[in-house]
């Protein structure tokens, strides 16, 4: 591997929110965080045009950022159920703007299910204009680590939602965030991976348990997981530890840092 | 158990051969069942897998002493400790008793007086119960381990914790909120930051990463690796 910046962090958020204390959520504290980590690009979504219905400001602000940090900072579009419209018309002027690499959207701070009709004219969208979608995705069982009344918001985002719609638009790019957070939603995760040839999943999120990484390698291949890290609402460092020490080859830990998101969002070598 | 991954169950050398792998040399363990099934059980088991493995240390549960579970708490105690054992967990959530003095008061009165680490999961005890202990026995370093919990939500509790109690100190393996072990040592030093994994449920390079790529001093990072924890030990009247 090079000494160079060479990670690709395909699931990370700019801006902050309410729910706790961020040290320095920052984009000039992201890009020191960085270089120190070896962290060449990374694609992040607005906290704001997820966790609540400002999605105009949302590009506005993702907008000024990647302008400033141009070739390292990227960018999520925003798709809002409850505003089709409007986010139809902000895909159409922002995706095509340099540094917009996806759309991001979060079925359960949006409290909408991911198979739900709202959803639709995104796929429609997205299919015909071969964009990646990243969602979120959770474990909704009564058993996850989240407090029970935000577990009840991830069963709009469990991962076997994405079934009937990668039926449906199978050239459809679809990463599961956080690979459906912990063991339950794991499990779903990586059956609809393996279902589906366009489906992927990433590392980002709270969970970080031992033997996840070589868990995934082994039943959907490396090609098929991306490095990420939640940033900057987790730590980077946390999860490119668990790649890097996983008992897995270089090959495949090449592939889960950046080698997959190279070919997903086709960023030069 | 919940949440746990595909595989979970381990034995001793499979541990040794993972801290081995890792560059860990030395480690505290708790039987799993002394939380899920009895802290008699899993204290004797404990002693019993870590016989002549010296670089592992155990770590009891333990009870309040009105129920006699564990016999006479003094003679319990000393047992562990000439048995090296120089730390403990209560589970008083899961193992529903109160940390109040009607009901744990002697427990953590003689813990205080031999100084004996006490570790506690932030999700076992609330936030105002660490803290009135904290100050009615300043004598007893209280360890919060953040497991199995989204505990980088928990720093506006934190840190006014911090603040007011010397004797608080704070596991790291849960600590994976973006910057947030840079961000303490930096406030608060690194004095009260203790290294650990919660292997084999989670992947202890997580927290490795966040220490050995940390943005902080090699001498801070040393004294979270081992040094912070040594002292503790070291402190204990055996």
């Amino acid at each position: 591997m090079s000494d160079a910046p060479f990670i690709v962090d395909s699931h990370a958020h700019y801006g902050c929110c309410s729910n706790f204390f961020m040290p320095d959520p920052s984009p000039e504290k992201m890009l020191e965080v960085m270089d120190k980590c070896g962290i060449r690009r990374v694609c992040s979504s607005h906290i704001v045009g997820l966790y609540s219905h400002n999605i105009e400001y949302a590009y506005e602000e993702t907008l000024n950022i990647l302008q400033k940090f141009t070739g390292r900072l990227y960018g999520y579009a925003i798709y809002d159920p409850f505003l089709i419209e409007e986010s139809l018309k902000l895909l159409e002027r922002y995706l095509p703007m340099e540094g917009f690499i996806g759309i991001k959207i979060h079925p359960a701070m949006h409290e909408y299910p991911l198979d739900g009709k709202r959803y639709e004219p995104l796929w429609e969208f997205a299919s015909t204009r071969d964009t990646v979608i990243l969602t979120h995705t959770y474990d909704a069982t009564p058993l996850s680590i989240y407090p029970h009344e935000v577990a009840t918001v991830q069963i709009y985002a469990v991962p076997k939602l994405i079934d009937s719609i990668a039926e449906r638009y199978p050239k459809l790019t679809v990463i599961l965030g956080h690979s459906g957070g912990h063991y339950y939603g794991q499990v779903q995760a990586i059956e609809m991976a393996r279902k589906h040839k366009n489906v992927y999943v990433d590392t980002s999120g709270e969970a970080k348990g031992y033997g996840v990484i070589e868990w995934f390698v082994r039943e959907i291949g490396a090609g098929k997981v991306l490095y990420a890290s939640d940033m900057n609402w987790l730590d980077p460092r946390s999860h490119i530890g668990r790649v890097i020490g996983a008992s897995i080859t270089l090959e495949e830990k090449e592939a889960i840092l950046y080698g997959n998101a190279h070919r997903i969002f086709r960023f030069a070598a | 158990m919940n949440n746990r991954g595909p595989e979970y169950r381990f034995s001793v050398e499979q541990l040794q051969d993972h801290m081995a792998g890792c560059g860990i040399e030395k480690a505290i363990i708790t039987h799993a069942l002394a939380r899920y099934s009895h802290p008699s059980l899993g204290n004797e088991l404990l002693l019993r897998e870590i016989s002549g493995h010296d670089n592992l240390h155990g770590s009891f549960v333990l009870l309040p002493p009105a129920t006699d579970e564990l016999g006479p708490l003094e003679r319990y105690i000393d047992a562990m400790i000439s048995n090296h054992v120089y730390t403990v967990k209560i589970f008083p959530e899961s193992q529903r008793f109160s940390v109040s003095d009607w009901s744990a008061g002697p427990l953590l009165e003689i813990l205080a007086e031999r100084r004996v680490p006490l570790f506690v999961w932030s999700k076992e005890i609330s936030w105002d119960r660490v803290q009135s202990i904290c100050k009615k026995y300043p004598t007893l370093p209280v360890v919060i381990e953040q497991s199995d919990e989204e505990t980088y939500r928990n720093l506006r509790y934190l840190y006014p914790l911090m603040n007011s109690c010397e004797n608080l100190y704070v596991q790291i393996h849960n600590s994976h909120l973006y910057l947030q072990v840079d961000e303490v040592v930096d406030r608060f030093g690194a004095e009260r930051l203790l290294f650990s994994t919660y292997y084999p449920v989670d992947d202890p390079h997580v927290a490795l990463m966040i220490v050995t790529h940390g943005e902080f001093s090699q001498g801070q990072k040393e004294m979270i690796a081992h040094g912070n924890l040594e002292r503790l030990l070291n402190g204990v009247v055996k």
